[in-house]
């Protein structure tokens, strides 16, 4: 059986399954053999499932929730994924507020912008588009915040 | 959108250049009036004041870091801007070990300006 990966933005492999599990993948980390519908989790496709201490029951039971091609922005042909481009990181306003706004929030924008990317180069492109929402949300909070410190900052 | 960034940015270069922080009424870090520790961004306004009106020497003492986040900033914002379909600019700065590097220069920064 060859086992293909989808890993750094690009399809590799084949792998048997010995090198396969020698190599150590993530259990998100999209993987297809033959005989496989679609590009789906290391840890809940079933023939690399058990690697992941999954049993074939509970491999079974997560496969319809979990698998990438519930995604209708990622597509695959000839066993490629393609995805939409990343999702915006915001990092010019992560920058911005670390400078001006006092705020922890820049720091945690930036480190929140490195998970929406590893999410991303995993072919993980719903949970890259989440983060990016987090992303906003943190961004928004933390210029009201530092905004509404303003005149705290002058009674002290 | 990218006009009216254009208009706020000529009218905080105005008011940076022409009124003084230091002399007062402009907003204060929370951060450093609860805890007595300079946040990443402290001496910003000063430091842009400074700039503005030539005098790089104040500003780099005011703060350094403005002179490396400010270019790296606007390349993020410029590497936003590309709709070409590789958007090869945008992934190579977005790699997670470069962000954790931006992410940890800041750190090293805040702790760094506190020692001495």
């Amino acid at each position: 059986m060859k086992i293909w990966i989808y890993s750094n933005g690009q399809q590799q492999g084949p792998y048997t399954f010995d090198q396969f599990a020698a190599l150590g993948v993530d259990g998100s980390t999209p993987v297809w053999y033959d005989g496989l519908p679609q590009w789906t989790r290391a840890d809940i496709a079933p023939l690399t499932a058990p690697l992941y201490g999954a049993t074939a029951g509970g491999a079974a039971q997560y496969s319809t929730r979990q698998t990438f091609v519930a995604d209708p922005n990622v597509v695959v042909v000839n066993n490629v994924v393609h995805q939409p481009p990343c999702p915006p990181t915001y990092l010019i306003w992560s920058i911005f507020i670390t400078c001006c706004c006092c705020q922890p929030g820049g720091i945690a924008g930036i480190i929140m912008a490195i998970v929406a990317r590893n999410r991303y180069n995993n072919g993980d492109y719903r949970g890259a588009r989440r983060m990016s929402e987090y992303i906003q949300w943190v961004l928004i909070i933390s210029i009201v915040l530092g905004l509404m410190s303003i005149p705290f900052a002058f009674m002290l | 959108m990218a006009a009216a960034a254009v208009i706020a940015a000529v009218a905080i270069a105005f008011y940076y250049g022409l009124h003084d922080p230091a002399a007062g009424g402009a907003p204060q870090c929370l951060f450093y009036k609860l805890t007595g520790w300079e946040c990443p961004g402290c001496g910003s306004q000063r430091a842009l004041h400074a700039a503005l009106n030539g005098d790089l020497t104040a500003a780099w003492h005011y703060n350094a870091m403005l002179f490396f986040l400010v270019p790296v900033a606007a390349l993020y914002g410029f590497a936003s801007l590309d709709t070409t379909p590789s958007r090869r600019l945008r992934r190579r700065i977005e790699q997670p070990a470069a962000l954790a590097l931006l992410a940890a220069a800041i750190i090293a920064w805040w702790i760094l300006r506190n020692i001495d």
